[in-house]
């Protein structure tokens, strides 16, 4: 018997990528265009909070990005599983392909959500906007909204893999579940500096950024754990709703 | 390329229901098999457990000497078609076809394009929008095309018009003429289809009621017509599925040999003999009671 | 195409068999190979293989190696053999059963026969 499915994962990956880009490409459009509506009124109609313009608007909306991943992560399973394993890819290659797809999201949406500080920044410089408008460092603050974006998706999938392999009780038990990784990733990374430049009132006591990561990760690697033996031997079911 | 398909005791459980009840045969492969049972007799759930659908509770599979589930080795080699499809509705013909054409490792491309002219699929409509005909027909058009050396079809040409079905059996018969793989099609409508079978096997409430060389299994069904009276003294000894009786005249339907003996004696008291389509065998074989011991 | 009433190959049989008493198949003449037989009547090829293996069997068909089927030489012969052995057990042992039953008698049969040898000659 010849194994012509070598780099069925990536397989896997590249044609979630291509059915997911157009998504991701319409979600940041949309999103990009409400911001700069959001800009483009306060700008004339005056009426600016001060508390707001030392934050920026960019600021208060990173949370969009997150919560579309998450979205994306709870659709994935439910939505290509059965596809896929109907067409001989085994669940672990799905997994391990989804994810990467997942990652690549994350990445893309991660590296826009940083770049939109130093461009805020610039449309503020040339608008005349007085005060002082903080930067988060770009690299860092990527590498943050990455593993957080990731950890999003990998919530996500919990609960779509929750509901795929389960019943609606132990889903919604699961759906509860998926929530305390992604606040303990939110408080890790809070602790860290995304909030130290964000100058909030309040101090938590800051990790180092290396072990801020670490930490993200190690429960992202929990939840990619979680979720690949919630599929292992999953029933392919024949159409979800 | 052939793989042979072993299956050994594998019961299939849906929480406390027993779908597939410790069966067991032995498929050589590179022949066209008929899997037959009523709604309900365990036909998808075996199967499912053949495509890695799902793991059997119990017992054990082997295609080609390896287990298949989670093993890519084994589910490159399988294509399950199932009548509603696996593709998400989001998904157009196009696309469908394309995912399939990227997993399945001996796709072949011009063949699925001439199938698709034949059938006459949309590629453009999404999987949602198609009729229940489309449907089936792009399932035909994925599981021929996938050139797997295991293709099953389980049910997948049910909601075919006629002609298509006569088109999906044509190509069928060519395909496997021209490169011999394992096909096994599911089915309760036996008439149809039972010419194209070398082997049937037949599933009744979660067992396996035979497995059998279709003609052998043809042979084996023998039916009686004569006076009452006589069909009465000549039954004896026979394994009688179904008996029929109009006025003083009666027919009995038997399984088994009836042997050149019995056949002379039928002979010499002018007793009908006549064979038994299969779908009758069938349909007597798995009527509620009736056994082939 | 087929009926029920007999195994397929039994039939491909006959029907090979009546096409070369009807002389439609002549002798060393090739016969259609099983795929094109399976395509044709949408059967399993190896239905009709059984039913060629029934021809072989009997002589009435011979294998080329590599090239295909053919009727032998003396198989029309041999078939128009046996159907004559047959001919009266077959056709008119339950002529005269029926002509019986439904009172034509024997002598009408006759009368019957020398009128179409009249005509025929």
């Amino acid at each position: 018997m010849n194994t012509p499915n070598k780099h069925s994962a990536l397989k896997v990956a590249g044609s979630l990528w291509s059915s997911y880009r157009m998504t991701l490409i319409w979600f940041w459009a949309i999103f990009v265009v409400v911001f700069l509506g959001i800009n483009f009124l306060l700008l004339h109609l005056g009426e600016v909070d001060s508390d707001m313009w030392s934050e920026g608007i960019w600021a208060g909306s990173v949370y969009s990005p997150k919560i579309f991943l998450f979205v994306i992560g709870i659709l994935v399973t439910p939505i290509s599983l059965a596809s896929y394993v109907s067409f001989g890819i085994t669940r672990k290659h799905f997994v391990w392909g989804s994810t990467l797809m997942l990652a690549g999201l994350s990445l893309v949406c991660a590296i826009l959500t940083a770049a939109g500080f130093p461009i805020e920044r610039l449309i503020y410089d040339m608008t005349g906007g007085s005060g002082s408008l903080n930067q988060p460092p770009l690299l860092e603050s990527s590498l943050e909204f990455f593993v957080l974006c990731f950890g999003y998706c990998l919530a996500g999938c919990m609960i779509g893999n929750g509901f795929y392999r389960h019943d609606w009780r132990i889903g919604t038990i699961i759906c509860l579940l998926a929530l305390l990784p992604i606040i303990l990733m939110e408080a890790i990374v809070e602790s860290g500096s995304l909030i130290r430049f964000m100058s909030y009132s309040f101090h938590s006591p800051s990790l180092a950024p290396w072990l801020e990561l670490i930490l993200t990760l190690a429960i992202a690697a929990m939840m990619l754990a979680l979720n690949f033996s919630m599929l292992r031997k999953v029933t392919i079911r024949r159409k979800l709703v | 390329m052939t793989l042979s398909i072993e299956v050994k005791d594998v019961t299939v459980r849906y929480g406390k229901t027993t779908a597939v009840d410790r069966i067991s045969f032995h498929l050589e492969g590179g022949k066209i098999y008929g899997l037959l049972g009523r709604n309900g007799s365990g036909k998808t759930s075996l199967l499912s457990v053949l495509a890695s659908f799902q793991p059997q509770a119990e017992g054990e599979v082997r295609i080609g000497g390896e287990a298949p589930f989670e093993n890519a080795a084994v589910t490159s080699q399988v294509c399950f078609i199932q009548e509603n499809g696996h593709l998400s509705d989001g998904y157009s013909v196009k696309d469908g076809l394309k995912l399939a054409a990227l997993c399945m490792p001996y796709w072949d491309s011009p063949y699925a394009d001439r199938l698709i002219e034949l059938f006459g699929l949309p590629l453009k409509k999404r999987i949602s929008e198609l009729s229940r005909g489309m449907k089936s027909a792009l399932g035909v058009t994925i599981g021929l095309a996938s050139r797997a050396p295991v293709t099953i079809f389980d049910e997948a040409y049910l909601g075919m018009d006629a002609p298509s079905r006569y088109a999906f059996y044509e190509e069928l018969l060519k395909d496997y003429m021209e490169q011999p793989r394992t096909f096994i099609l599911s089915t309760h409508l036996i008439e149809e289809v039972s010419n194209l079978f070398e082997e049937v096997l037949i599933l009744d409430q979660g067992k396996l009621l035979l497995h059998k060389e279709t003609e052998l299994l043809r042979e084996h069904g023998v039916s009686v017509t004569g006076p009452a009276a006589k069909i009465d003294e000549f039954k004896l000894g026979l394994n009688v599925l179904g008996e029929q009786q109009l006025g003083g005249i009666k027919s009995i339907t038997a399984y088994g040999e009836l042997g050149p003996e019995r056949a002379s004696r039928a002979r010499a008291e002018g007793l009908e003999l006549g064979p038994v389509p299969l779908q009758d065998l069938f349909v007597h074989l798995t009527k509620r009671g009736g056994s082939a011991s | 195409m087929f009926d029920e009433r007999s195994p397929i190959y039994q039939q491909i049989a006959d029907q090979i068999k009546n096409d070369i008493v009807s002389g439609e198949l002549k002798e060393e003449q090739q016969v259609m190979s099983t795929n094109q037989y399976a395509a044709f009547y949408r059967i399993n090829p190896a239905t009709a293989a059984k039913g060629f293996q029934l021809l072989t069997e009997e002589g009435i068909l011979y294998k080329k190696r590599g090239i295909g089927m053919f009727v032998s030489m003396e198989a029309r012969d041999k078939l128009l053999q046996a159907r004559r052995e047959r001919f009266f057990e077959e056709v008119v042992e339950p002529m005269v059963e029926e002509a019986d039953r439904i009172g034509v008698p024997l002598a009408d049969i006759m009368k019957h026969i020398e009128k179409r040898k009249g005509q025929q000659s």
